[in-house]
């Protein structure tokens, strides 16, 4: 955490409104990050970061001073899409798979083919790999702070990780030899 | 941190580091929610908060007491407390500021600028005559962010900052004005009647 993080959070803490409206809009773009690939639905993303950030301000009051913002935030927007996920499961998804014209002003770039792949990939991962995955390789945690986080053991994170590459590695190999 | 990163992995990291782009709303809304869920929880029955915060406080303890931590100098007050007012859908802008001391009709908006090169910031707007009252802004301690809070009449205002005495900037979390009356950047903010 950045000495300014840190200072950030400290004001937030003493009821600094200023100092959280900053916070938020420096973590907000990389929370959405997450919260989308982990949900997949930019709607369902967008109200799961919301709701971290309701939680958040609300549990700053029990934030250890000194203690690392990052993995303490994500552990908070993580327990968040896993309450959405579950929401989500109660419903039916609809996917449609035929009939569907393809735009021919709009070729598919290659680039935008392997972000579907990479992301179709990432969302049969099961939830708990692809968020080891996704804090690991996209948030940049160590796993120490995943491990702290995600409430498990350092060695489970690691496994977790590994897994997750592994599954992605299967699944996606055929794919990018093909690009 | 890449010591464990394969090429493939490396390229699946690629795709999706991207940031997605952020609505201009979005932190007035998180602020808005707040707002809301603090109201919430204050207009709770007297009986019934004791019973929510007794039960918060035995599953906190609990929590701690099972990773062996108790952080006996955490301050007991929450941020919830601190007297707060929302001013409505300013884009951008977080709208919400001690209430006290306004004039009937006014509502409390609080003007945030993030710079770390700035010495000096003025909020200047058609609220204070373009700058012939100086509004300056405070530093939040440690940070590189000024801010201030204003009280103004309901409605649609139009303002911009000032940066070391000199530099006419446009506030980069809220809509431009189209029209620039100066020829200098100008941001909109809507008040709401409370």
């Amino acid at each position: 955490m950045t000495p300014e993080t840190s200072a950030l959070v400290g004001a937030a803490r003493r009821g600094d409104r200023a100092a959280f409206a900053v916070l938020v809009e420096r973590y907000y773009p990389r929370a959405l990050r997450f919260a989308s690939r982990m949900l997949g639905d930019p709607l369902d993303a967008e109200e799961a970061v919301q709701d971290a950030w309701v939680r958040v301000h609300g549990a700053l009051p029990r934030f250890v001073d000194g203690a690392a913002f990052e993995p303490w935030f994500f552990r908070i927007l993580a327990n968040r899409c896993r309450t959405s996920s579950g929401k989500r499961a109660r419903y039916v998804t609809v996917v449609v798979t035929a009939d569907v014209v393809p735009d021919s002003a709009a070729p598919v770039a290659p680039d935008d083919s392997w972000r579907d792949e990479v992301q179709r990939a990432l969302a049969q991962l099961p939830a708990e790999q692809r968020e080891a995955f996704l804090l690991r390789h996209v948030e940049d945690l160590s796993y120490e702070e995943i491990a702290e986080a995600t409430g498990i053991g350092l060695s489970a994170a690691r496994m977790r990780v590994k897994r997750a590459c592994d599954a992605l590695r299967l699944q996606l190999t055929e794919t990018a030899a093909n690009d | 941190m890449t010591d464990d990163r394969d090429p493939l992995t490396a390229r699946v990291r690629e795709s999706l580091l991207p940031l997605p782009s952020v609505r201009p709303t979005a932190l007035a809304e998180v602020l808005a929610r707040i707002d809301a869920h603090d109201t919430r929880r204050r207009s709770l029955p007297f009986s019934r908060r004791w019973a929510t915060a007794l039960l918060a406080a035995a599953a906190v303890v609990l929590g701690f007491v099972g990773r062996g931590v108790f952080d006996a100098s955490a301050p007991s007050a929450s941020i919830a407390t601190v007297p707060s007012a929302t001013a409505g859908s300013a884009s951008g802008v977080t709208t919400a500021a001690r209430s006290a001391g306004l004039s009937p009709g006014m509502v409390p908006v609080q003007f945030v600028y993030d710079d770390a090169s700035a010495n000096t910031v003025q909020v200047v707007g058609d609220f204070n005559g373009w700058g012939r009252e100086v509004v300056a802004m405070s530093r939040v301690e440690g940070s590189s962010a000024w801010t201030v809070v204003l009280p103004l009449m309901p409605g649609r205002h139009l303002y911009a900052f000032v940066v070391n005495d000199t530099q006419w900037v446009a506030d980069p979390r809220a809509p431009r004005h189209s029209d620039r009356d100066f020829g200098k950047p100008e941001s909109v903010v809507m008040v709401e009647a409370r």
